[in-house]
Order: structure tokens, then sequence, then C-alpha cells
């Protein structure tokens, strides 16, 4: 009966209201309070004029707040586009100008209030744009709000009747494009429900188990947390953003939560193995441990796996474009040895991976190719941009219907004799650092906006530490302006999200150079390999 | 509670200022700056701030013992530094 992302949750109201739904530090939603709550705030956004496929952006940090939005928007048969809130306000305005949207939901005073004031001070905007404040405390000075979270109570508690079918878009999702762009990759309801109907069966999920929602909600694993949870019946516990700076107070939570399911990026559970936070034993109601983004080291994973021997390992992979994860792999014991890679594995159901040539045809097992990914996941494209799509997502080879497609993923990949798909690395210049998505392009094209560099490279480099791999910038100032890395890296935030800017850098008076002329990134790849760079 | 003259304060906080700019490369605006809530501070910057804590104030921080709160701000992280100074070295 469930069609639509949201009809999890009113299911589950209707069946258990009192149970729990969502925690976060000392908030407690019932799944009854989360489908009276988010069923009024769609009827206020229909009300308000929001129509079917308008897109609805989201500024506001996770928290139950940011949840009702999620389902209030989608009940009124919008789609939802969460923004970083830390993403600087030029990115913002990029992201938002393309979305052609009206309402902004948002919350969250000191991280998100000069974004919204940088936003409202923008001419024209008050024409185009409304505000819906979603905050307890009183919106931003500057800030004016067509209406606050206390305006809900005026409207019907009552589902609202849904015109959306499975094929229609959910939410919107933006990822770094390589010519300072980000691209907003469009998500259908019907993928959702294919990977968590799929990893609901898969992984057991049941109304006892208590979930960590640790990734932010601009990212894609968060649909994952979010509507797993919400599918089984368990109960969703928001991490609060601020334990990843400390090892300990994510084990501590893990801990006195008593969580079921932990599911990150590997660097998190890195950082976690690195200050050896997990004691032996560790977490007696833990049962999952999964992790999707990018490669976790093996050293790391073995620590876990012998401290938590009670719980499973899953690697999950795929891009954003085929919805959460296409490929899975159950780590069936604990490595013997420290260089065993673990494979990406096999496709989740309804999905297929395929490694394939030049020419689009299937490499023999054991040699390299590029990864495409066919299946139910599949988003319909990227929003409004069909010569990116057209880029990406192919035809089906020797297909005869047009929705049987292709996503070309950029990775490189080998098919194992065990039939197992194995990440070799990637076959153009992004990078993931901390499980996000980079293009060095982006990073790039956002140096030279500054105008005082003469030449510069951004590289990526496999780090030592836990983030995966390092952005390195090396540079050449323009005669006479004063740069250094610290000026260099302010004037790069104004225009890039925290985790885009380099953490390694060095200043050349020329960059090296290949015989052909062009700037020699594997030399400088080698010039940052040494942990010790710093420049002076 | 220990207090300490508003010189070895400011002493302090300059230092702090420089370790930001030069080891973390992050210019820091102003020291009530909320590090945390703006994403200027991550994990690796968090290990990297440890490493010079040691280097520049003697201080052997035990990662478990540590709160989140101390490092919200240049300030914060000022009066942390002068309590555990003054407390066992």
């Amino acid at each position: 009966m469930t069609l639509l992302l949201q009809h999890w949750v009113t299911a589950q109201a209707a069946r258990r209201p009192g149970a729990g739904a969502l925690v976060f530090k000392r908030e407690r939603l019932t799944y009854e309070a989360l489908e009276l709550a988010s069923n009024r705030l769609a009827h206020l956004l229909k009300d308000a004029g929001c129509a079917r496929g308008d897109r609805v952006c989201l500024l506001t940090p996770k928290s139950p707040a940011a949840i009702i939005a999620i389902l209030g928007v989608l009940k009124a048969d919008a789609v939802y586009v969460p923004l970083d809130p830390g993403s600087p306000l030029p990115r913002l305005e990029k992201m938002i100008a393309s979305c052609d949207n009206r309402w902004i939901l948002a919350s969250g005073g000191r991280a998100v209030g000069p974004t919204l004031e940088g936003l409202s001070a923008a001419p024209g905007f008050a024409d185009t744009h409304s505000i819906g404040w979603l905050g307890t405390d009183a919106p931003p000075a500057g800030v004016t709000a067509q209406f606050s979270l206390a305006d809900l109570t005026a409207y019907p508690s009552t589902l609202p009747p849904s015109a959306n079918g499975p094929r229609d878009a959910a939410h919107i999702l933006f990822t770094s494009g390589s010519t300072g762009v980000p691209k907003g990759v469009v998500i259908s309801h019907a993928s959702v429900r294919a990977f968590i109907e799929w990893a609901v069966s898969y992984f057991g999920t049941a109304p006892t188990d208590r979930i960590s929602g640790h990734p932010p909600l601009h990212f894609d694993l968060s649909t994952f947390d979010m509507f797993g949870t919400f599918a089984a019946g368990a109960e969703l516990h928001l991490v609060p953003p601020e334990l990843n700076l400390l090892p300990h107070k994510l084990a501590e939570l893990i801990r006195s939560a008593e969580l079921t399911q932990w599911f990150s990026v590997p660097s998190v559970l890195n950082y976690m193995a690195k200050f050896d936070v997990v004691r032996e034993g560790d977490f007696p109601s833990l049962r999952r441990v999964l992790w999707c983004g990018e490669v976790f080291p093996t050293p790391p994973l073995m620590y876990w796996m012998q401290r938590v021997p009670h719980a499973t390992f899953t690697n999950l992979y795929g891009p954003t474009e085929a919805t959460i994860a296409s490929s899975y792999y159950t780590v069936p014991s604990c490595p013997a040895s420290e260089d065993e890679a673990i494979p990406i594995g096999q496709a989740c159901g309804g999905e297929q991976l395929l490694v394939l040539d030049d020419a689009l045809r299937p490499v023999p097992p054991g040699e390299v190719g590029e990864l495409y990914i066919r299946g139910a996941g599949l988003s319909p494209g990227y929003w409004r941009d069909p010569a990116k799509t057209q880029g990406a997502f192919l035809p089906y080879p020797g297909g005869t219907d047009p929705d049987d497609r292709i996503y070309r993923t950029g990775d490189l990949a080998t098919v194992g004799p065990d039939g197992l798909v194995r990440f070799l690395g990637r076959a153009d210049s992004q990078i993931k650092t901390r499980g996000y998505r980079v293009e060095l392009g982006e990073i790039e094209t956002a140096l030279h906006v500054l105008g005082t560099l003469r030449e510069c490279a951004v590289v990526g480099v496999a780090s030592q530490d836990f983030d995966g791999v390092a952005i390195c910038c090396a540079f050449t100032p323009l005669p006479g302006a004063d740069v250094t890395p610290a000026s260099l890296r302010e004037a790069l935030a104004r225009s890039l999200p925290p985790y885009m800017l380099p953490s390694r850098w060095l200043v050349f008076p020329e960059l090296p150079k290949t015989t052909n002329g062009k700037i020699d990134r594997r030399r400088l790849k080698e010039l940052f390999a040494p942990e010790t760079v710093a420049v002076q | 509670m220990m207090t300490a003259s508003p010189i070895a304060a400011a002493a302090v906080q300059a230092e702090l200022a420089a370790i930001f700019a030069k080891h973390l490369h992050i210019d820091v605006p102003t020291p009530e700056t909320d590090l945390v809530a703006t994403g200027q501070l991550d994990s690796l910057g968090v290990v990297e701030l440890l490493l010079q804590l040691e280097k520049h104030f003697g201080l052997r921080l035990d990662m478990e013992d540590l709160e989140i709160d101390p490092f919200r701000s240049l300030a914060t992280l000022t009066a942390f530094i002068i309590t555990h100074r003054s407390g066992g070295h």
C-alpha cells in the first residue's frame, strides 16, 4: 500500500502511534507527533500556494524540525532540496537560483542566521522567495518569515490527499561539479523505495532497532537512515554534528543510546579506531556497522571487528545518481591481513553493476574497466541540465526500452573470479574526502576566480590520517600579491564549503611542468606525499 | 577556579591565533567566533590542534577527558589552556 516515502510514517503512526520515531539530544518524537506535525506543515504549504512538483529548499541543521520539514514537503507533493547550512552564501545562492523555487524552510540560529540574512539582503529576493521559520527561537534579525512554527497549529492534522506517484521526484541533492557549479541530482520516490525495501529486508531491520542518523541531511546516505528507520518502525537517533570532533563522544553516544545500527562514512570509524575509543566487547546492543562513501582501510576495519565481534560489518557502495547505494559486501569474518582489500561486492536488489570497456562491452573477469550501474536506483538525471544528464546516463547497450539506462560512475573496477566487484580508483579528478565527493576542478575554478594567483593546481593525495584523501593545493602568487595559505583558505571559504578547503599547501616560484608543458600533477602528488608538508 | 592576568590571557590568545593561521590555515575572525557551529574546526583540525597545544603550551591532554565546549572559540580555548597549564605543569 505504501507508495510514497512519507507514507511509511503514516503507516507506523496508525499502527504504533506512541512508539518513538526520532531522538535528538533531549528531544524525542513519537510516530504520531511526527505524522501530525508534518501533516499540518503540508496543509500550510499547500495553502500558501506550494504546488505539486515545486522545489522547497531546506536550510536547517539536522534536527527533528528538519525531518518534519522533509515529510511535510513530500506530503505537499513538493520536492525537498536539503542544502548544507555550512556552505558559503555564493554557493547556496547558485543552488537556490537553479532550483527556481519560492519556499525556503529554515531553522538553527547561529549556524543559519547569517546565511539567511545574506540571502534576504540580495535585491529582489523578497519578491521571489518566502521563508518559513521552523526554529523554536525567533527568526534572525533582518529576515522576514512568512510563517513560523507556532502557525502550524492553525492547520488540520489530517493527511492531505496526494496526487504524486512513485516516479515523481522526492528530492534534489547537489554534488560538486567540475566546472565550479554544483549539479542537482533528482531522485524519485520509487528509487528510494526500491533501495529501502531491499535494505530493510536484507538487514532485517525491526521496530526494536535504534538507528544512527550520522550523515548531514544534504548527504544522500541520510535518506537511508531516515526512511530505513521509518519503513521498519524503528527509532532514528540523530547524531549531533559537533560530536564528530571528539571520537570518544561518538562512542559514548553509541553506548548510552544503545544503538543497534551505526552507519557513517569510513573516516568517522577510522577516527574512532585511531584514538582507540572502542573497548573490547563494546556496544553490546550494536548489531550492524555499515559504511559508504569511500574506501574503509582494512586496519581500522580489523580494529572494529576484533572489538565488536557481535556485530556484522557491511560495505555499501554507490553514487548519489544511483540512490544511496547500489552494491554491498558483508565482511564474512575479520580479515586475516592488513593488506586484504574489501570488495564493493555485489549489486543490491533491483540493481546491476557492469564493468565495461570504452566501447561499453563487458571486460573479462580480472580486467579493469569503468563501472556502470543499471536498475531501480537510477536518477532521471541532473536538474534542468540535459547535456550533463546525457553525458552520464546512457542507453543500456543493446536495450530497446528508453527507460533502460546505465549510469557512468567514473569509478574503475574489476570483477573477481568470485563474481565480486572491486573498486580500484577514479577515471577522473574526482576524489572522496571524509565521504564527500569533491571535484578538484571546482576548487581550482574557485582559486582562479580570486585573481591573486598566477598558477595553481589542486591534487588529492592518499592520507595517512583518517580523512582518506587529503586535498593539496600548489600555487604561484601573481607578482606583488601578498598571499599565504591562511589567506587563500579564508578567501576560498567564501565560495566553498569547509570540507572542500585544501588542508596542505605548497608555494612555488613556478609549478612543475611535464615535457609538453602541462602542470605535472604526478610530480605534485609526490611532493605532497610526505605528511610533514607545511608552509612557513 | 584559577584566574590569569589579562596580559597572560592575551598572550595565550595571540599565540593560539598564530597556531590556527600557521598550522590549521584558518584566520579566525574574532576570539568569539564559534569555530564548531561555523564548521571551521573539524576532526582533523582538532588532532592538529592537540599536537600544537602540547608543543606550544606543554599540555598533554588525554582525548578521553576532553569535552567539546572548550573548542568552540579562541576565547574558550584560551580559558581552557590557562586552567590546564596552571593545573599541573
